[in-house]
């Protein structure tokens, strides 16, 4: 009797080991197919047919132009909304160094030297912000508080063609959205490209 | 010989948690794992935004342009250069002309290096404007506040 019990127990008994087997394979392939995404966002950008053949459109109220230079490296060289200097010189000389800290860290990593880059991409980005933030400042004083004329507004970027173009995304960011507490309230939804100087 | 036998039994180790846990790592790989494809390169550096829209109309064909820092465009994988995209963009006309749609319906998402030129970005615009593409997106890596 009791041996006949312990037949019936032994043959209940899986085998587990295939089983495992592909588990793992599966937990392997997944583990090497994972890529971590990096979350990305659009700005829409309006850019018409008809702008750059000249066509004057009637809007009600005037474009805001953002006047963006650079220097001959791509460093922003100053910012001009309506005929006046918005970006002071010690933000842009801390701009220009970040440039520099990750110019120089991006070519120690093409050695093989990974040390330097984390801290010039923190840097990088913390600049951005506050040339975000500085020029958001300005933007909002020039709309005083009526956030709605904004939304009809539309942004026009006049950029030297040697510009670096995260100062650009800088300045799209800072007209396009204010950040108040956890969302973030729209401004100027109407962003273009200067047509190119005929001069050049 | 009884000893021998319960030796044996104290060596077979309880999978079940194991398992259990094996499991729940394929689920979370499983549940990660994207399927967009050659959307997000490793050569591009997006600039950062915080207040960048989140990606929509992803059922709209988009036509993606990613400029590299060094000036070139990558588009379909392969590096070319920036004057040559016009030839590519008439590639992309002729293919959406045939199958009759505009090409004003199609989106053009621009993937622009942060350390690009800003003039090769406007270019890139002008090369699609000139092929009939207006619809136009930057993209940017999104930092949330």
């Amino acid at each position: 009797m009791a041996k006949r019990e312990s037949k019936l127990v032994s043959k209940i008994d899986i085998n587990m080991t295939p089983m495992i087997d592909v588990v793992f394979q599966l937990l392997t392939f997944f583990m090497l197919t994972l890529k971590t995404v990096i979350v990305e966002g659009d700005f829409n950008i309006r850019m018409p047919l008809g702008a750059s053949a000249g066509a004057a459109e009637e809007d009600p109220i005037p474009p805001l132009i953002l006047k963006m230079t650079a220097t001959p490296e791509g460093r922003l060289a100053g910012v001009q909304m309506g005929g006046k200097s918005v970006v002071g010189q010690d933000l842009l000389g801390e701009l220009a160094s970040a440039d520099v800290m990750l110019d120089n860290a991006l070519a120690a990593a093409r050695q093989g030297n990974k040390g330097p880059l984390g801290p010039a991409r923190r840097a990088k980005q913390q600049t951005a912000e506050e040339l975000t933030r500085a020029l958001q400042a300005q933007i909002l004083d020039a709309f005083g508080n009526d956030l709605s004329r904004a939304e009809l507004t539309e942004l026009e970027l006049d950029c030297d063609p040697g510009l670096k173009y995260d100062h650009v995304v800088s300045a799209i960011t800072a007209a396009s959205g204010v950040i108040q507490g956890d969302e973030v309230v729209p401004l100027i939804q109407k962003i273009k490209f200067s047509p190119p100087k005929k001069g050049k | 010989m009884a000893r021998k036998r319960k030796s044996a039994a104290a060596t077979d180790i309880d999978m079940t948690p194991m398992i259990d846990v094996t499991f729940q790592l394929i689920t979370f790989f499983m549940f990660t794992l994207n399927f967009t494809e050659a959307e997000q390169d490793q050569r591009i550096q997006l600039p950062t935004s915080q207040v960048a829209k989140p990606i929509e109309n992803a059922d709209i064909e988009p036509l993606t342009l990613q400029l590299m820092d060094d000036g070139r465009v990558i588009y379909n994988g392969e590096p070319v250069a920036l004057l040559a995209l016009g030839d590519y963009l008439e590639n992309e006309k002729s293919v959406m002309i045939a199958a009759s749609k505009e090409p004003s319906a199609a989106t053009v998402v621009i993937r622009a290096d942060g350390r690009a030129r800003t003039g090769d970005v406007q270019q890139i615009i002008r090369s699609c404007q000139e092929k009939g593409f207006d619809k136009f997106t930057l993209r940017a890596e999104y930092k949330g506040p």
